[in-house]
């Protein structure tokens, strides 16, 4: 089943066109890489699919719905999540608070004014298990912005998957990382996947880490797919190949 | 019919407004452009020019003299109020910045109060621009001042030269580059902060200009800059913040629909610019040639620590609520009723900073706007018990409604626009509460107000003393409890985290427009109860009550005793009352202190008196590295932002 | 042998908690070209905002022209002759091309390579469009613009952060070709490249950073013959585990 399609999707700026013309299509359940050199489009791609910026061309379909132009929230709300490249979580709320507001967005009473957010049992199950799945749960009661880098970009990833996602965006979840965090992260990232059955599209410079972890690549240069394919295949193009040593003086 | 001469003075009389408008919004937004501040000390600025132009006159007798001294000596007023002051803080958050530029604003006020006195003080017209031109044309019979032309032309001339400036010199490159990307300026060898003061001098200079251009026909009088400051707000709400063009066609076009729509519609005078800005904000949010972009950086408020609100039921709680509780069983014997009504009123206070806290503390929205609440709260009040019913519990809850409902439309008008354009939008909204108040005298009793009846209910006399205490301080410790829960909420969760970062609020799957506007009309609810109680305070409503100055006490208020907290704003509220009656009475300028403690609170101790245990336990050295160290240092934040473009960047 | 007019010696730097130099040592002398290649995050750019004080090193020394100039504020190190061409070509876009060169003139005082009427002969397409706004040009005319901008100031030590790319191969032939004329007027430049090919027909000398460390230094020939160094650490070959 395909959870996600994109049709010529097209962005321009002015003269420049950021991306252009992408076909993708993301099956349910997959680990998706998107790769490619410098500015070639992927935190763009990335904007156009969770509504953040319309396209300038092109449909998106999610799960068997159309939500090209849709609202960004709106299609949150469908079961798109996604973590940001500059860690963006809600420094000065606890790491508990920060993980049940993402997990109250279904919840009926998720606007209530008067009820206590803390007493909301099913919410702050289920934060806390989103706590203890990115090893955060010893620490429930700390401000974010006290965390250490590692774990706040922990937590940024696990603002994104406590709201249930279907299809969760990950933009280079490990960007500043030592090799260390850069490989705890990536499993967790993956067990998290398998748990809670969501699929993952990643954006990620550090092709190690692409290898290991992607089901297929795909990769964009100068906004457009010059290639895709799992893995192997990926490491054997010539095209890619060029792409990133530089095929221009080849 | 209104005959061609009279249309033509009136389109005369639209343009030299609209020259004065653009002056003033020039040099905003001049200083807007590079530094990102809106100033609110601007109208302030102008005035000082008027009264410096007079001072130049009076010991050289020449206009001429005045028109070029005063302007220099308001931008180095300018100079050196940024130099002191923002020039240390340009990596906090814009929010405190307006704060910083309210404070200064009092200060000069007061200044030039105390230097020139509060009378209003006659400019009289150079004897070469005195008279009137007369002209006859066919159709056309028009005399019209010598001085107006005068006032078009030099502003048209001051404009070009500023446009020139900008254009020709190395100083206007440098400016310009700048405002675009200070970074790569430092990047060619220059050092871009002293630009910065250097602008701010320009900004003030431009606005002491039009000051001196405006006095020989506006009086010169302390207070003649508040209503130019809310006209350059419109104009740069309607132009497009950060368009110089924006702000030239906005400014005229503003001069000519407030004399024109005089002309035409006599019934909307006073309103006419209002309902201009009103439509732009409707059809163009982003004003006529402006490109509204949200800056994250103009919305966010961060506090580098939570300072819980104190509990209800916790055991400093029940304390405090205890002594109050036995507060007037002291009358007569410790102290005189007198105190215990002022403790009433401090509790009103209490609960208008407390509202204001929900917005800014809780959501990081400034409003400049809050004297909306207190007086429509306070006229619903005096209007319902004077026409409708003698239970003060109903009028009361009519208020709270009734400002409930006007926060939500203004929120649903403005909320949109973060930042900096919320604090310009609800003064401009305030002052048109005010206007009707004034204007609308039919029903409000115009200038004069009105007298409401010794509020009551059920037969118990509410205006006595001590029940009115115990009424107001039960009302204050319920919203309280009710603003503490209400925080606490899944609501409050979702309020809080957008104050956090909007964003990503709205990538979780919120709607955070809904937040905002719900967020701002509970705020304005409070408000409203908190003008209510006033009415029932002093028995008495008049425009006074929805003036800016209220707003600005409000913040005041909240500021200083710590915002973010809810507790503290109401300590603030206490300390500000407690200060303006003791102070008042024996320091005429008293108002020039507290624009000095709201200067120094935003510079070194931004959380207000909530946090100033912590303040002072860390050490004076510490204190002193963060003001006086190297401002170009950039906080953690910024530091992300940077390495995750060298992430997207490599 | 002449000593280094730019020594980097055990450089780290970090934004926040996220650490991006681990102890990056070289050394480039007057008159050199240099590269310094790497994949994407690999701490290249970097390295050039810790030499020209964006960033301050939290450990280490930068020595430029015999001073320590580790802890110097950005402007003054480019009073000293640094200048630094952005990768994501800063040119002011507001700015007609001709404001944008005076710009890098201002602090020069005449003292720069070229005048602005003779950096207009070097690239001739910007004389073409002198008063027009930078935000109309191609990105290929961007780029030369702010390399024509930096070299009207007064310039010791070019560091050009990959000054290739995202152009079109012709445009990048122009670039290239430029380079080698300021490299014969003796200017010593030190070049970010992510394109290896790009590097090695450029400069002299060459640097490859990994994960913020220096992992290999040597000249053209060398590192041509690594076939290693090349996989392992620029391309995507060797990346999952060898046998």
């Amino acid at each position: 089943m395909t959870i996600l399609e994109t049709e010529n999707l097209t962005k321009k700026y002015g003269n420049l066109v950021a991306v252009d013309d992408v076909e993708l299509s993301v099956s349910a359940g997959e680990i998706r890489s998107i790769i490619g050199p410098n500015g070639a489009g992927k935190s763009t791609l990335f904007d156009l699919i969770t509504g953040m910026q319309p396209p300038t061309d092109g449909r998106i379909r999610f799960d068997g719905t159309d939500i090209t132009g849709m609202a960004s929230h709106k299609i949150a709300q469908r079961g798109m999540s996604r973590s940001f490249q500059i860690t963006d979580v809600f420094g000065g709320l606890t790491a508990l608070e920060n993980v049940q507001v993402a997990a109250q967005v279904d919840d009926s009473r998720r606007s209530s004014m008067l009820r206590d957010a803390d007493g909301l049992s099913e919410v702050h199950g289920k934060a806390m298990d989103v706590l203890a799945d990115i090893g955060l749960d010893d620490r429930p009661h700390q401000r974010a912005s006290d965390f250490a880098y590692g774990d706040r970009r922990k937590l940024e990833i696990g603002l994104a998957v406590a709201n249930d996602p279907k299809l969760l965006l990950l933009d280079e979840p490990t960007a500043g990382m030592g090799s260390e965090d850069t490989n705890s992260t990536m499993q967790m990232v993956q067990r998290l996947a398998a748990d809670r059955d969501f699929t993952v599209l990643l954006i990620e410079h550090d092709l190690e880490i692409v290898m290991n972890v992607s089901d297929r690549i795909t990769v964009l240069q100068d906004g457009g797919v010059i290639a895709e394919g799992p893995p192997e295949a990926i490491q054997d193009d010539e095209t890619v190949q060029e792409a990133y040593l530089g095929g221009v003086f080849s | 019919m209104i005959s061609p001469s009279l249309f033509v003075t009136e389109l005369l009389n639209g343009l030299t407004l609209g020259v004065l408008y653009l002056l003033i919004a020039a040099g905003l937004s001049v200083i807007f452009g590079m530094t990102d501040i809106i100033n609110f000390a601007h109208g302030a600025l102008y005035m000082l020019g008027a009264y410096l132009g007079l001072s130049v006159i009076g010991v050289t007798g020449s206009f001429w003299l005045a028109l070029l001294i005063a302007p220099i000596l308001v931008g180095v007023v300018g100079a050196v109020m940024e130099r002191l002051t923002l020039h240390h803080i340009y990596d906090r958050d814009p929010l405190y910045h307006i704060i910083l530029t309210f404070g200064a604003m009092l200060m000069i006020t007061e200044g030039v109060k105390y230097v020139w006195g509060p009378q209003p003080q006659q400019f009289s017209t150079p004897a070469i621009l005195a008279g009137t031109a007369t002209m006859e044309m066919s159709m056309l019979s028009i005399s019209y001042p010598i001085y107006k032309l005068f006032l078009i032309a030099a502003g048209v001339g001051v404009a070009l030269l500023v446009w020139g400036l900008f254009k020709f010199t190395d100083f206007g490159l440098i400016v310009r580059a700048g405002a675009q990307n200070p970074g790569t300026v430092r990047l060619l060898g220059i050092d871009v902060s002293n630009y910065f003061t250097l602008v701010f001098a320009l900004g003030a200079a431009l606005a002491g200009a039009a000051g001196v251009l405006a006095a020989p026909f506006l009086s010169v009088s302390p207070s003649m800059g508040d209503s130019i400051l809310i006209v350059a707000f419109i104009t740069v709400v309607v132009g497009g913040l950060g368009s110089f063009r924006g702000s030239v066609v906005a400014a005229i076009l503003i001069g000519l629909v407030e004399s024109l729509g005089n002309l035409l519609v006599p019934e909307l005078t006073g309103f006419s610019v209002y309902l201009l800005m009103i439509a732009v904000l409707l059809v163009r949010p982003q004003g006529l040639l402006g490109e509204y972009k949200v800056r994250q950086a103009s919305t966010k408020v961060s506090f580098d620590e939570v300072i819980p609100p104190v509990r209800v039921t916790s055991k400093t709680g029940l304390a405090a609520i205890a002594v109050l509780m036995l507060v007037p069983l002291g009358i007569g014997i410790v102290w005189s009723s007198y105190y215990v009504g002022l403790l009433s009123l401090i509790f009103v206070w209490a609960l208008l900073a407390l509202s204001l806290d929900i917005v800014m503390g809780y959501m990081g929205l400034l409003s400049f706007g809050h004297a909306a609440f207190w007086g429509v709260g306070a006229y619903v009040t005096v209007l319902t018990t004077v026409h409708y019913t003698d239970l003060f519990p109903v009028a009361l809850l009519l208020a709270a409604v009734t400002c409930g409902v006007i926060a939500w439309g203004i929120g649903a008008l403005s909320i949109r626009l973060t930042g900096v354009y919320f604090a310009m939008i609800t003064l401009a909204f305030a002052e048109l509460f005010h206007q009707i108040g004034v204007t609308w005298s039919e029903v409000t009793g115009g200038a004069n107000g009105l007298i409401m009846p010794i509020p009551q209910m059920f037969g118990i006399n509410l205006g006595d003393t001590v029940v009115f205490y115990y009424l107001t301080l039960a009302i204050l410790v319920g919203t309280y409890a009710l603003s503490v829960r209400i925080l606490d909420s899944p609501f409050g969760r979702v309020v809080k985290a957008i104050r956090e970062s909007e964003r990503r609020t709205a990538s979780l799957g919120y709607d955070t427009n809904k937040f905002k506007r719900r967020a701002f009309a509970l705020s304005g609810t409070i408000g409203g109860i908190a003008g209510s109680l006033f009415a029932g305070y002093q028995w008495f409503v008049s425009p006074e009550t929805l003036h800016w100055v209220v707003s600005g006490d409000a913040v005041i208020a909240m500021m200083l005793g710590g915002m973010g907290t809810l507790f503290g704003p109401m300590i603030g509220a206490a300390v500000f009352i407690g200060i303006s009656e003791g102070l008042s009475a024996y320091i005429p300028g008293w108002r020039f202190l507290l624009g000095l403690f709201l200067v120094l609170i935003v510079m070194f101790a931004p959380r207000g008196i909530a946090s100033l245990p912590r303040v002072i336990s860390k050490s004076t050295g510490d204190a002193r590295s963060r003001l006086f160290g190297d401002s170009d240092e950039i906080d953690i934040a910024d530091y992300e932002q940077t390495a995750a473009k060298e992430g997207e960047n490599e | 042998m002449t000593d280094p007019l730019l020594s980097l010696e055990d450089v780290h730097a970090s934004y926040g908690e996220s650490h991006i130099l681990r102890g990056v040592s070289m050394e480039v002398s007057p008159g050199e070209v240099v590269s310094l290649v790497g994949r994407n995050g690999a701490g290249k750019t970097t390295t050039l905002r810790s030499i020209v004080g964006v960033l301050e090193p939290t450990r280490g020394t930068v020595t430029f022209d015999g001073e320590d100039v580790t802890h110097l504020p950005d402007h003054e190190r480019v009073q000293r002759g640094i200048q630094y061409v952005p990768e994501d070509r800063q040119a002011f876009p507001d700015l007609t091309v001709d404001e944008n060169l005076r710009m890098g003139d201002l602090r020069s005082g005449g003292e720069g390579i070229y005048t602005v009427d003779e950096v207009y002969d070097v690239f001739p397409r910007l004389r073409e469009r002198q008063s027009q706004s930078a935000s109309h040009l191609s990105g290929g005319e961007q780029q030369m613009l702010v390399i024509a901008r930096a070299l009207v100031g007064e310039t010791e030590l070019l560091l050009l952060d990959e000054p290739s790319e995202g152009l079109a191969p012709q445009i990048v032939r122009d670039v290239l070709d430029v380079i080698d004329r300021i490299r014969d007027e003796g200017v010593t430049i030190l070049l970010v490249e992510q394109n290896v090919h790009a590097a090695m027909e450029t400069a002299d000398r060459h640097y490859v950073i990994d994960r913020g460390q220096i992992v290999f230094e040597g000249d053209t020939a060398a590192l041509e013959g690594d076939r290693e160094v090349q996989e392992k650490h620029l391309g995507v070959g060797a990346t999952l585990d060898e046998p």
